[in-house]
């Protein structure tokens, strides 16, 4: 019986790895929840085959204690695995300012994580929303000096619309000056780098 | 801008970034602030000719810009508090009050998403014993709750005199 060696494991892959998201690791999950049914049905068998007054020796006792405490922490460090990855999945949100995950991402995702992050890309959108529009993930690290910034293309992106309502021609290598509001999505994706 | 408001609205900003636990929503604040955003924009787009206005104009861009960035950080912050700390507010009557009821229906949808996720990957093949996403031991409290010995800065602003600051200690 492990006892929660593969929890370890499983939470020890994902220390070293912290920034980018790993792909889901579905059967660490599977055998540990299996581990936890295992040693459930351990401590049902104890349960069913002795007396309460047996079941007070110190010996069943804590046989009956360490089985579910394992099975505890088990379920901890399954939970703290899902959790940790949902935080990385909303951080993709807030980082890239899109509702649209990249291709490369989505195939680490288990099909539940995303829709989870449908899920937190609408109520989040419904917060904005109900705050005026104001896009919260904009001016994530400092107040904004400029309103207009100097950027170059790195990647062709085609046009764009800024909000003056004039189209640009986003080609590669070139240089432009533009709003920062309209520019600063586009940086954060890594399409545009900004000039000091 | 009304002065006196801005300068309530970076007070509360300040005292939100830097207290772990939720402050009451600066329903005073925030909503007035953001219609006088509005009326700026509305009052811009409209006035755009003669090179003089244009400099006003321009300046009154900037200045939008980073009343926004203030309230943008503001209910950010609230915003990680309420997902960190999501069953402790939801489940506490007097901390969910200090939410508007905005950020409240946010937090009722996150708590929703979280728990229909872990539940459909872990927790419902669990035995049913195992099933609950509240569990409370001696050792762990599976709620997670600001931590309120966390130390912080603060400014005087009246003289008070003496102050016994912790009596244990």
């Amino acid at each position: 019986m492990n006892h929660g060696k593969k929890a370890v494991e499983l939470l020890r892959d994902v220390h070293i790895s912290s920034d980018v998201i790993q792909p889901f690791n579905g059967d660490a999950v599977r055998t540990i929840t299996e581990e936890i049914l295992a040693l459930n049905s351990e401590v049902a068998d104890v349960v069913e085959n002795y007396s309460e007054e047996d079941l007070e020796s110190p010996y069943l006792a804590l046989n009956i204690l360490v089985h579910f405490t394992s099975m505890q922490r088990n379920k901890r460090c399954l939970l703290a695995y899902l959790m940790h990855r949902l935080q990385q999945i909303k951080g993709l949100r807030w980082d890239l300012g899109t509702s649209v995950i990249p291709d490369n991402i989505k195939t680490n995702l288990n099909p539940r994580e995303v829709q989870f992050f449908s899920e937190y890309d609408k109520m989040l959108g419904d917060y904005m929303r109900s705050v005026n529009e104001l896009d919260l993930t904009m001016d994530l690290n400092q107040p904004p000096k400029n309103l207009f910034i100097e950027v170059r293309v790195k990647q062709d992106v085609g046009a764009l619309v800024t909000e003056s309502g004039n189209t640009i021609n986003l080609r590669a290598n070139t240089t432009h000056f533009l709003r920062r509001t309209d520019v600063e999505p586009l940086i954060r994706q890594g399409v545009l780098e900004h000039i000091n | 801008m009304e002065d006196n408001i801005l300068s309530q609205m970076k007070i509360a900003w300040i005292n939100e970034i830097n207290c772990p636990d939720i402050l009451p929503f600066a329903s005073s604040l925030v909503p007035i602030l953001l219609e006088k955003i509005q009326e700026k924009q509305n009052h811009i787009s409209e006035a755009q000719t003669t090179s003089a206005q244009k400099l006003e104009v321009f300046l009154c861009e900037i200045e939008i810009e980073r009343v926004k960035y203030i309230i943008r950080c503001y209910l950010r912050a609230r915003l990680s508090k309420i997902e960190k700390n999501f069953l402790y507010i939801l489940q506490n009557e007097e901390v969910s009050g200090r939410l508007s009821t905005e950020e409240l229906q946010f937090a009722r949808s996150y708590c929703d998403s979280i728990e229909a996720h872990m539940n459909s990957i872990v927790l419902d093949s669990l035995p049913e014993n195992l099933r609950s996403l509240t569990e409370k031991t001696d050792q762990v409290d599976m709620v997670t709750k600001p931590n309120m010995d966390s130390h912080v800065f603060c400014k005087v602003l009246e003289d008070i005199g003496e102050y016994v600051i912790d009596e244990e200690d």
